[in-house]
């Protein structure tokens, strides 16, 4: 089982893995797009998938959708994309429902309950896709819309909140350079900068030497850009012999001694700060306790969070090496004894199970402290703000001819736009810009958009589905930063654009 | 906008008689492009992760023929992302299977397996590769990379090169560690060099006796738990069962490589290295983690091949648009907020790289009983070179330069110099760049032909840009080299070819300073 996944849970380890096993992915429409970005979550082992849709198998279908075969026209192609998708993966099991999209079947909360995420890939049902995500809006439930037309691919997730604990920073930077504790302060203390064996002195303990003398002049760490100049000029001064690889480390990452500690990152601020901490309840999730918890872990620790107690690579001895990694896992043992003493007082104070906590999920929050993300949607369509930057960014008129195609669809019942409705799809565009005024770039985007007559290019779908795929994976594991939550492609020219709304 | 004036509207009648699966390509494309698409013979190096994505969008693009080379055969692992693979195809070749599998959607296209290397000339020669308008590139290693790419630089055909990675190896220090299987008369023998442990601890030989009482109690089980740091008695237990199995199979196979994926060596490395870990107070390890560190390990999903091998067969459109290099782009991820991925036109040539600042051309020789002089004759003469060469080939195997003349009256035979070799030529005066020459047998000719290629003069560059060329070459060698495992018996001390590498680094510190 393992062996199969072995590649990705290098990735996202059995914790996501796990999470994945677990989930349930709706599909609304067996599109190309959508059976493409079903596919990729079909081979890393989602447990179950069920796809919606009433039509039927075409040709056209057959042109582009690599999991349609000949025999299969004419028939239901929900059924025959499920039956071609299982065989992908024997431990996923798929489910069609010849069904239409109906209004009550949107608005209807039990029958969305049961899916952790949700697709729905198709150019037309606006209306549905909007009052879809509120349905969804309060179950929290993540909904991702994607549309493919010709050349072109958009893309909209929508959810109210997703919180990730596991961002996978590049590194966890946070050395308390400034900041040594006691353990940490005597072994730098301990060395001397101009031993015999200095070329062994890890980076590190460079900087906090050179931090501590720096500060007994400036009574303060180097802050402005000028006297991190002046720092790091002093780093490269402690010793003549430039060869030695540790020294000119600590020149490199002088920078690292002007981090303060005590400040954690915005992101992290605003969820600590968050309103929901002071409504805890029996059903608050492990999340926000964890989050209780690191606030209460801040105020008593002099502005600290949790020590990740990861070592960067760095030139040293051996000894050396493992003596200063003993010292930073320890201190980070420590603090996780800590923190984890605070969730179990947090969660009887409410009323909760406080003996069978979670240890694992303990260790990786207070890990990753500083990357704490919290993600706040939008049920919104466009936000005005955009367009009014639409001179600045080409692609934002992509994204706006979209949005005009998708309505006009919407009240043509599904009918895809030919080029003697240009004025109409023009006039759509206006009402959405709120202006007469269409920029030429706007318009020669919608004449694409009319000359490819609704066709769908396998290759624009493939990769669609791929970055649908990518997402869903992301909101389903809790793991990695989904993307802020629009995005147009330009198969043109090769090129992609994402915003906020 | 650029394609768009490039696609008329289909006639009519085109679209008539073409089969129905193409009408939406005709329609997008317009038929003149859709024609040429068709008309072309493309070759898809690789049929992994981003191989079978672009299989299946190079066939839904309507490429005419497509050729499908791959040497590797289908394993467990791969099945997460390789979807034209299934449990049943395991062990067999991934070219085969590929092409087997898609064989119901194929429509018009011709397809062709290639199960071998791609680097084999007997299998492919240059002339192999000249059937070829495109050839994609989705391979997941940095040799073939190049190889491909100089083919295509030798006959001039367009490449489109894709990949994907996730995790670099970071972990240098553990397997600095990796070591033999002497746990315990070697560490007393160490321990008893006081200088040794002077500045570092002392290690501690491996306490079997009390180790090996425990052993029995174990459950072989452990043995298939790969996420779990195993403790020092479970580790001797699988080191003790893997080495069994691996002495019976030497009785039958004989000298046993290291392969990640061969779970008997895999077994007894994780062992070896978490016993010799302990040992030295290192920290240990769950065989999950180090088969990333030792077998060099790649993380993959299906998401990121699917994107890019989108990128990939969509950039081949361009080979058939007005201007093929000017519109082609290179496109990686983005670290941007506002974008997924960023993109930029092709970056004008280097002429320090090795790829693409060499002149390129052909020998042709009728046999290989030629002698090397005669070729060095002919090389003097068509380049007009002022005094003399150097001759490599292959790597670094030099075989002339001004005072080593003794392989002039060999042949070409003699000098195992054969069909597929590529001559890398030098100017002795540092005068003409450096060209490279592959050479072929061509029995019907009777003399030696080189190709029409007039070789430009160096630029003038300083001493120091010189040292940068060499840096490149080192790194490649290291990169190419990264398969292996050094077994090294002193943690601290550093491998001489990281010392080399420092220094050359150093140097190419001041150098730029």
């Amino acid at each position: 089982m393992s062996e199969k996944y072995d590649r990705q849970l290098r990735l996202w380890a059995q914790r996501g893995q796990s999470l994945l096993r677990h989930s349930n992915v709706c599909l609304l429409g067996a599109t190309t797009t959508g059976t493409e970005a079903l596919k990729n979550l079909v081979l890393p082992g989602c447990g179950k998938f069920t796809i919606v849709d009433s039509s039927k198998v075409t040709t056209s279908d057959l042109e582009t959708n690599f999991f349609l075969t000949q025999q299969d026209l004419g028939s239901n192609k929900a059924a025959a994309v499920v039956r071609n998708l299982n065989e992908l993966n024997p431990d996923v099991e798929g489910t069609a429902l010849d069904i239409s999209l109906t209004n009550n079947l949107v608005e209807d909360s039990h029958f969305w309950s049961q899916f952790s995420l949700i697709i729905i890939a198709s150019s037309w049902h606006l209306q549905k896709v909007l009052t879809l995500a509120d349905t969804l809006w309060d179950m929290k439930i993540p909904l991702i819309h994607v549309s493919t037309i010709g050349f072109y691919g958009y893309m909209r997730i929508y959810i109210k909140e997703h919180t990730i604990t596991e961002s996978h920073p590049e590194s966890f930077s946070d050395f308390r350079i400034d900041r040594p504790w006691k353990e940490l302060k005597e072994m730098s203390d301990s060395v001397d900068l101009e031993a015999d064996d200095k070329e062994h002195i890890p980076y590190l303990l460079i900087l906090i030497k050179a931090l501590d003398r720096w500060k007994s002049i400036h009574g303060k760490q180097p802050s402005t850009p000028k006297e991190k100049a002046q720092f790091k000029q002093s780093c490269s001064e402690l010793q003549s012999d430039l060869s030695l690889q540790n020294f000119e480390e600590a020149v490199t990452f002088s920078w690292r001694a002007s981090q303060v500690s005590t400040q954690v990152p915005e992101n992290v601020k605003t969820i600590i700060n968050d309103p929901i901490l002071d409504n805890l309840s029996r059903s608050t999730p492990l999340f926000w306790i964890y989050v209780k918890a690191l606030k209460l872990f801040i105020e008593k620790n002099g502005q600290l969070p949790p020590l990740p107690g990861v070592l960067p690579d760095l030139h040293s001895s051996t000894e050396a090496y493992i003596k200063l990694q003993h010292i930073y896992k320890a201190k980070a043992e420590e603090d996780i004894i800590e923190f984890t003493g605070l969730v179990s007082q947090i969660l009887s104070s409410i009323g909760r199970d406080a003996d069978h906590l979670d240890h694992d999920s303990i260790r990786i929050f207070c890990k990753n402290s500083r990357y704490l993300f919290l993600q706040r949607g939008s049920k919104t369509l466009i936000d005005p703000r955009l367009i009014r930057e639409l001179g600045n960014t080409p692609l934002l008129s992509l994204f706006i001819a979209f949005i005009a195609t998708h309505k006009f669809m919407d009240t043509h019942s599904g009918i895809i736009p030919q080029e003697s409705d240009y004025n109409e799809l023009i006039s759509i565009v206006q009402l959405i810009l709120k202006s007469e005024k269409v920029p030429d770039f706007l318009s020669d985007i919608v004449k694409e958009i009319l000359r490819s007559k609704g066709t769908q290019l396998h290759n624009i779908c493939s990769f669609m589905g791929g970055i649908v795929g990518q997402e869903a994976v992301k909101l389903i594991t809790g793991q990695y930063i989904p993307l802020e939550n629009s995005l147009v492609f330009d198969g043109i020219n090769s090129c992609t654009e994402k915003w906020k709304i | 906008m650029r394609w768009i004036s490039n696609f008329p509207p289909p006639s009519k009648t085109f679209t008539e008689r073409t089969m129905a699966r193409d009408i939406q390509l005709i329609r997008i494309l317009g038929e003149e492009t859709y024609n040429k698409i068709s008309n072309s013979k493309v070759l898809l190096v690789g049929a992994g992760g981003i191989g079978c994505e672009l299989l299946k969008d190079l066939l839904l693009m309507g490429y005419g023929e497509i050729h499908v080379a791959d040497l590797d055969t289908i394993d467990l692992s791969n099945l997460n992302r390789q979807f034209l693979f299934r449990q049943k195809d395991i062990k067999k070749s991934k070219a085969n299977t590929a092409v087997a599998a898609v064989a119901l959607f194929k429509g018009n296209t011709r397809l062709e397996p290639h199960h071998g290397n791609i680097m084999d000339v007997s299998q492919f020669p240059l002339s192999w590769f000249r059937q070829f308008d495109i050839i994609f590139n989705a391979l997941d290693n940095l040799e073939a990379r190049v190889y491909v790419n100089r083919m295509a630089l030798f006959i001039n055909k367009p490449l489109i090169e894709s990949g994907t990675t996730g995790l670099k190896d970071s972990a240098e220090e553990f397997i600095d560690s990796v070591v033999e299987k002497i746990f315990v008369e070697d560490i007393v023998r160490l321990a008893k060099i006081d200088t040794l442990w002077k500045t570092r601890q002392k290690p501690i030989p491996l306490n079997y006796e009390l180790y090996s009482k425990k052993l029995k109690e174990l459950p072989t089980s452990i043995i298939s738990d790969d996420q779990k740091i195993w403790t020092t008695e479970e580790n001797l237990f699988v080191l003790i069962d893997s080495l069994k199995r691996l002495q019976a199979r030497y009785k039958s196979e004989g000298v046993l490589d290291f392969d990640k994926d061969d779970k008997d060596t895999l077994d007894f490395v994780v062992a070896a290295a978490n016993l010799r870990s302990f040992i030295f107070g290192i920290e240990t390890k769950s065989e999950f983690e180090i088969k990333q560190i030792a077998g060099n390990i790649i993380p993959a999903v299906a998401t990121t091949n699917a994107i890019f091998a989108g990128f990939s067969s969509l950039q081949s459109l361009n080979v058939f648009s007005d201007d093929p290099v000017g519109n082609s782009r290179l496109i990686y991820d983005s670290e941007y907020i506002n974008k997924f991925v960023t993109q930029c036109p092709p970056l004008p040539g280097n002429s320090n790289c090795k790829a693409c600042g060499i002149q390129r051309g052909i020998i042709t020789v009728p046999s290989l009983d030629i002698q090397l002089g005669e070729i060095h004759k002919q090389l003097l003469k068509k380049f007009g070179y002022s005094d003399d060469v150097s001759i490599v080939v292959g790597n670094n195997r030099l075989i002339y330069d001004y005072d080593f003349e003794d392989n002039l009256i060999s042949s070409l035979k003699d000098l195992t110099i054969g069909s597929g070799s590529i001559f890398f030529v030098s100017d002795s005066d540092d005068d003409l760049q450096d060209i490279e020459l592959y050479l072929e047998v061509a029995p019907q000719e009777t003399d030696i032909t080189l190709t029409d290629i007039t070789i430009k003069k160096k630029p003038l560059k300083k001493k120091e840009s010189k040292e940068e060329v060499t840096i490149q070459d080192d790194q490649m060698e290291e990169i190419f080299d990264e398969d292996e495992i050094l077994l090294i018996d002193e943690p601290a001390e550093k491998r001489p070819l990281e010392i080399e590498q420092e220094e050359t680094y150093s140097k190419r510190k001041k150098s730029t300073i």
